[in-house]
């Protein structure tokens, strides 16, 4: 598979993920998926079931979640994304619950595609700064 | 410049940051760079002049730091580097003393790569990892 088969696969997982269409995410995924999530407090994610778990329980806290594509980067067996997401915080996540704010912040994302699957995720999105528009974490101003 | 050359640019680069070598970084700048902190971490930065000052400060408050490339993609006049940065905060940082902290930081970063120089960066790192680590943040109903 080339690099621009593969940018299109990893468009349409996204558009998938992006749906709730988690069988066409299932079909999508090599055996043996996994997500590496780059920032500690979330947690890394095995299989398509894994996915649809995840994405359930970011559904339950951010229901109207968009995640809008800025950018794709591909050589080999690698695509890079970058991406912004959107959402309305409406339910638990973190242990904060539901504020009604508005949230949004950047992520990136390195896929490695094997026989035109996705086989491995590299993950990072800005929680800190999500956390902080939620109210989990308080900025500590410096010393003066 | 092809993108062989722009990755061996990054590597180059990677390389003498890892030496220290601030007075070598200036080769990297294009006159025209602008780095985006996609987590809010760090304010606009732009040229070479201020590029240069942000590394030393960033050095200086960050002595024993080395960065790895974990994974590079490369297409066109980008280049996706997957890294993690591996320090202690031993100096003043963003007005935050030091803590003495080990920092332990992933990021995905995007150049863009002009005659064999970074012309722009977008950088998407664990801001919550520094954040902590300087002690910029604490979760809700932390004390301090």
């Amino acid at each position: 598979m080339g690099a621009e088969e593969n940018k299109q696969t990893v468009l349409r997982f996204f558009e998938a993920v992006s749906n709730g269409d988690m069988a066409a995410v299932a079909g999508l995924l090599a055996p043996g998926y996994l997500r590496h999530d780059l920032v500690s407090v979330a947690p890394d994610i095995e299989g398509a079931e894994g996915v649809a778990s995840y994405m359930a329980s970011l559904n339950a806290a951010f229901p109207d979640m968009r995640w809008e594509i800025e950018g794709l980067v591909a050589e080999g067996d690698r695509v890079a994304c970058s991406y912004t997401l959107a959402a309305t915080h409406l339910g638990e996540f973190m242990g904060i619950h539901a504020t009604g704010k508005r949230i949004s912040g950047h992520a990136a994302a390195i896929l490695r595609l094997a026989d035109g699957k996705i086989a491995e995720n590299w993950f990072v999105a800005d929680w800190a700064g999500i956390l902080r528009q939620i109210g989990a974490l308080e900025a500590v101003a410096p010393p003066a | 410049m092809g993108v062989e050359e722009n990755k061996q640019v990054m590597r180059n680069l990677v390389a003498t940051l890892n030496a220290g070598d601030v007075a070598k970084l200036g080769q990297f700048i294009a006159p025209s760079f602008v780095r985006h902190d996609l987590a809010n971490m760090v304010p606009r930065i732009s040229g070479p002049d201020e590029g240069l000052d942000f590394l030393t400060a960033f050095l200086a408050a960050f002595g024993d730091h080395s960065l790895e490339i974990e994974d590079m993609v490369a297409e066109g006049d980008r280049v996706v580097l997957r890294v993690s940065h591996t320090a202690t905060h031993k100096g003043p940082f963003l007005g935050y003393s030091p803590t003495g902290r080990a920092l332990r930081m992933a990021a995905i970063n995007v150049y863009r790569i002009e005659d064999g120089k970074v012309a722009e960066g977008w950088y998407l790192q664990d801001a919550l990892a520094m954040n902590r680590t300087i002690g910029a943040v604490r979760w809700r109903g932390e004390g301090d």
